[in-house]
């Protein structure tokens, strides 16, 4: 199996074990573990069209806000409990390791590489759920507000 | 019909119940400020006022006469998420304003889910599957993944029954994280496995990733003390685990 097909489905089973971590409903644990597959999906694809872990960390992040959201409004649950799980795929477990270690190790030249992958991992997850989370209550907004003046008239 | 003072002190001090309870589940702080004032209303308040943070919680009621009642609440700031009390606080908190339920049967809830216990092999089982899976996800083999297994339920036991000895977080991830480092750096010397593999998985059950994207919309929907207090807590936590791990490995020597 090529390491993509393993990352995928080990993303999937990744997030189920963290939504059974914070005790979701296991009703909404396949559609949990399901963003984490996607989440992991679009990573991929992202990365292997531009080669940029910032803008394939800022698609798959906005991704994951978005997808948690519109779940969020059909199973009439806070956001969050379809978000965590989608989106801990993308934390940068193994760079932020790898960081740590070469600062023991002394290698300055590794060290800020690495470092300076994983600030724009962190980086690249903030500003994607950021720009989702403003865009979707903006768009939430409008709808809510052209629905009544519809009203009204 | 509520009109004495008494029943408002009564009714702040419920209020805060639920407050506290929905930050120590997990809730974002905007979140527990939006539904503690819509729970003021509907308890016929004129006005609310909430601040709050992720260690504390004052609130303001004003009622229709002109009374004013401020109580404020301190608690224990923790990273712990629990979504189905999450969504059970949600839609209790939905059913007491849309006036469905009333005062009696709501602080009954309350306490209720508030003494609920967790289901401990769900939270095993999901330690394990996470550990394993992100293991095999950063490139480990599957024996690697095997160790991490192993180490995910040092973890789920170290989460479930030492960390009420902690005085805070920060002394708990230090610890936690270097006992297990030495775990996974013995093992992996004995049986030759990638111990940076293994640590890697057993790393995201320990690293406060909620916290992290709260603090995020903590910031973005304006509530800055919060969202900072947030941050610069999740950065503490994560460098203490971070610590943790660095000694064990300089004591094992890998």
């Amino acid at each position: 199996m090529s390491q993509d097909v393993i990352q995928v489905i080990s993303a999937f089973a990744g997030a189920a074990g963290f939504a059974l971590v914070f005790n979701i409903r296991i009703k909404h644990l396949l559609l949990a573990s399901v963003g984490g597959l996607l989440s992991c999906v679009i990573y991929l694809l992202v990365q292997t069209s531009v080669e940029n872990y910032f803008i394939s960390c800022f698609v798959s992040s906005a991704f994951c806000a978005i997808y948690a959201e519109v779940m969020a409004r059909i199973y009439k649950t806070p956001a969050t409990v379809f978000f965590i799980p989608a989106v801990v795929a993308l934390i940068p477990g193994g760079s932020l390791y790898y960081t740590m270690s070469y600062l023991i190790q002394g290698n300055s030249e590794l060290f800020s590489q690495y470092g300076r992958t994983t600030g724009l991992y962190a980086l690249g997850i903030a500003c994607g759920i950021s720009l989702a989370w403003a865009l979707w209550y903006m768009i939430q907004k409008m709808i809510t507000d052209i629905a009544k003046k519809i009203k009204e008239k | 019909m509520i009109n004495t003072a008494t029943d408002y002190k009564k009714i702040l001090n419920t209020i805060l119940d639920f407050g506290e309870l929905m930050v120590s589940v997990g809730a974002e702080i905007n979140r527990v400020e939006d539904t503690l004032t819509r729970l003021g209303l509907s308890y016929g308040a004129k006005r609310m006022n909430v601040f709050a943070v992720t260690n504390n919680i004052i609130v303001t009621l004003i009622v229709e006469n002109g009374t004013i009642y401020t109580q404020s609440r301190r608690f224990q700031s923790n990273a712990g998420t629990d979504f189905t009390k999450l969504e059970k606080l949600n839609s209790l908190s939905r059913k007491k304003c849309g006036g469905i339920i009333s005062h009696d049967e709501f602080e009954l809830e309350i306490s209720q889910i508030k003494s609920e216990k967790s289901n401990k092999l769900k939270i095993c089982l999901g330690s394990m599957l996470a550990g394993g899976a992100f293991t095999l996800f950063f490139g480990g083999t599957v024996c690697d993944a095997a160790a991490a297994v192993v180490f995910a339920v040092a973890i789920y036991f170290l989460q479930a029954y030492f960390r009420a000895f902690c005085p805070n977080n920060i002394i708990f991830n230090l610890i936690s994280s270097f006992i297990v480092g030495i775990g996974i750096c013995a093992v992996s010397q004995l049986a030759s496995l990638n111990a940076d593999k293994v640590i890697i998985g057993d790393i995201m059950l320990l690293i406060p990733g909620i916290a992290f994207t709260n603090s995020m919309r903590d910031l973005l929907s304006g509530d800055t003390v919060t969202g900072i207090m947030r941050l610069v807590e999740t950065v503490i936590w994560a460098a203490a685990l971070a610590i943790g791990f660095v000694l064990a490995i300089l004591a094992m020597g890998v």
